[in-house]
């Protein structure tokens, strides 16, 4: 029963099929995405990056790049979304620097060695629960300077991302998804978000706005737990 | 037991060649779009050429590589433009070629429409084939939770498919 269960699902995931020109495209993009990653690239000038920035496929979704386009808070967000696909690496220093694209647009995120460095470059002081290891400080540039801790308790990931940008865009998250009150003081809200799995809590004390996020095994309670933790 | 490093562009290409559709058609299946896979697919690759790994053989070249490719899908899936813009123009699935194609069509949407904890162990074990144990082991969960999720995920797509798969 298994096999035919196995060989029905195989078939299916198999009739997946890339572009015609995908293997080559790709194969470009990951060898200059690769000799990007390698640079030492400065935070600024993005009008620089964008002529190395990788070949894009052709967009299929038009309403899609409109979006982007117009969508200047959406931008702030971007920026936050590509940095997490590069804070996988275990290395924690030093300071560093690389792209991401996406939709023609440029990203720079930078890691730092520690929370006091992320704050000379940011003025965002970030700082994750005692508890916390693998930790990573990072910053990324979109239209707003956004800073970041990535820790690991036990085997659950979190990430806390921080702005002062008063566009307050991290309260447009999943707006469709439910929330509720926590946290009178800070306006702390806590969205569930049943598709990716993933409670997310977003706050502002002062003039930051915070955003807290966990992996897909962490609980509500251990989100809530460490926005406690942080929040003093 | 002897590692094989990707030294050379040639070393490089071969180890792409290999497994370029499949790291492509393991994202699509998270990320539901050309657009997603392909980044996320030579995201994969980048790690590959810069992360300095050497591989034991190809049991690991596959463990590895399935492993990184299910991280980065569900980082970007939890990004927040995944969250606020993508989900506009979702779901650009393949075209069945011909009539006879739609029952592998309706059971990749319904794969794909499993929620993400289940759709890894659907994945790991009818696709790639892995075993319950190697795959509670791939992603840090017991076995007894690994072997629910598979039952969990079997009774869905049962739900969903029907005669189509049993």
């Amino acid at each position: 029963m298994v096999d035919h269960e196995q060989e029905k699902i195989q078939q299916a995931i198999e009739s997946i099929s890339p572009a015609p020109d995908a293997r080559e495209r790709m194969l470009a993009n990951i060898r200059k995405k690769a000799a990007a990653s390698t640079e030492s690239v400065s935070t600024a000038v993005p009008e620089k990056s964008v002529s190395e920035a990788p070949v894009r496929a052709v967009s299929r979704r038009p309403v899609y790049v409109k979006i982007l386009s117009i969508a200047a808070s959406v931008a702030v967000l971007i920026g936050c979304g590509f940095l997490i696909r590069n804070l996988q690496s275990k290395k924690s220093a030093p300071t560093e620097t690389s792209i991401r694209t996406e939709g023609g647009q440029v990203l720079f995120e930078t890691t730092y060695s520690s929370s006091d460095d992320l704050e000379k470059a940011t003025g965002i002081r970030l700082l994750p629960p005692k508890s916390g290891t693998d930790i990573l400080y990072f910053s990324t540039e979109s239209s707003g300077t956004i800073a970041g801790v990535r820790f690991s308790i036990g085997a659950d990931m979190y990430y806390l991302y921080a702005t002062k940008d008063p566009s307050d865009a991290f309260r447009e998250i999943t707006p469709d998804a439910p929330s509720r009150d926590l946290d009178t003081e800070t306006k702390a809200q806590l969205t569930t978000d049943s598709d990716t799995q993933t409670e997310t809590i977003v706050w502002t004390q002062g003039d930051v706005t915070y955003c807290l996020f966990n992996s897909d095994t962490a609980t509500e309670d251990d989100l809530t737990q460490i926005y406690w933790e942080i929040k003093k | 037991m002897t590692e094989t490093a990707l030294c050379t562009d040639a070393d490089f290409e071969s180890f792409y060649e290999r497994h370029w559709k499949y790291v492509y058609r393991l994202s699509f299946t998270y990320l539901r779009n050309v657009e997603d896979a392909e980044d996320c697919t030579e995201d994969v690759f980048v790690k590959v050429l810069t992360g300095n790994n050497a591989f034991q053989d190809e049991i690991h070249e596959r463990k590895w590589l399935t492993v990184t490719t299910i991280n980065l899908c569900k980082d970007r899936l939890k990004s927040f433009s995944h969250k606020n813009v993508r989900s506009l123009d979702d779901d650009t699935f393949p075209e069945p070629a011909s009539s006879e194609k739609e029952d592998q069509s309706e059971i990749l949407e319904a794969v794909m429409d499993l929620p993400i904890h289940l759709k890894d162990v659907v994945l790991l074990f009818y696709f790639d084939g892995y075993k319950t144990d190697e795959i509670a082991e791939m992603l840090s969960r017991p076995s007894s939770t690994v072997r629910n999720q598979l039952s969990d995920a079997r009774k869905a797509l049962k739900k969903k498919l029907g005669d189509i798969l049993w």
